[in-house]
């Protein structure tokens, strides 16, 4: 199942530091954090491989596994500028990153359900109540169209931890979904029938 | 008990998202279902929390830090084998 992260550059450079002691320990293998130590520009990775664990992660809740805060155990390796693996328990996620100078996008792939469609927005305030409207209405229009319905009730519901499904007329789709938000960007990944 | 969760609460604060459930936070309250905060900084709170009670959180106590309970658990566990 798809599991997806967007991270806002100047957002983060505002808000997060990945250079306080103790930061990058706490959350990245030795050897991420020699991928890391090695890398041309530190900043970047640092963030690639966070999103890279983020989507690993929403994909390994989703199938059923128990929230934990533990980012070690999320092992990531690099292929190339885009793609990569991240290892949780015997659990291995190939995961697709794209940078920008603006945002960085991750999201994870799931050969069984090949055809996924991602959507990135940008976003005007970037307070959390304010990101989860606007893009679950952007979902909302496009699972409208989808359905070519107008008069149906498209709702976006959350379970216990936190993984959303879409439901049409009070029933669940199977639609495989993943939202992300963060600073000025917002983005769902969305499963083709 | 009480004054642990004020002190927890000056530690997140910087961090929340969500005015309504700071307010009424308790322990129950989750840092990212109800405080919606960005999981990237849940590792600031932690430091936070090593600096605040000079105390070392392991990765393994860390690992169930995603709501108030478990936090506090945290706390007095380190605080006690100090």
């Amino acid at each position: 199942m798809i599991g997806n992260d967007i991270i806002d550059i100047r957002y983060t450079k505002l808000y997060h530091n990945f250079q306080r002691i103790g930061y990058l320990q706490k959350i990245y293998t030795k050897a991420e954090q020699e991928l890391i130590n090695t890398s041309h520009y530190r900043f970047y990775t640092v963030w690639r491989l966070w999103s890279m664990k983020e989507s690993a992660y929403k994909s390994f809740i989703k199938e059923g596994n128990a929230p934990f805060f533990n980012p070690v155990k999320l092992r990531c390796s690099i292929e190339n500028n885009q793609a990569g693996y991240v290892n949780i328990g015997s659990s291995e996620y190939k995961v697709q990153t794209i940078e920008t100078d603006d945002y960085i996008f991750s999201h994870t792939i799931d050969d069984t359900r090949p055809k996924t469609s991602h959507k990135l927005i940008s976003v005007e305030k970037s307070d959390s109540d304010y990101q989860s409207i606007t893009i679950y209405n952007t979902i909302i229009a496009y699972i409208s169209k989808r359905i070519k319905s107008r008069d149906a009730i498209i709702e976006i519901i959350k379970d216990k931890n936190g993984a959303p499904s879409i439901y049409v007329d009070k029933l669940r789709l199977d639609i495989d979904l993943s939202i992300t938000h963060h600073g000025n960007y917002a983005a769902y990944s969305i499963g083709e029938a | 008990m009480a004054e642990l969760i004020e002190d927890l609460k000056d530690i997140v604060k910087p961090y929340i998202q969500n005015e309504e459930a700071f307010e009424n936070i308790n322990e129950e309250t989750d840092f990212i279902g109800d405080l919606k905060i960005n999981s990237a900084n849940l590792v600031d709170i932690v430091l936070d929390i090593e600096d605040k009670y000079d105390i070392e959180i392991d990765n393994d106590s860390m690992e169930k830090m995603l709501n108030v309970k478990a936090s506090l658990e945290v706390i007095k566990e380190k605080l006690a084998s100090k």
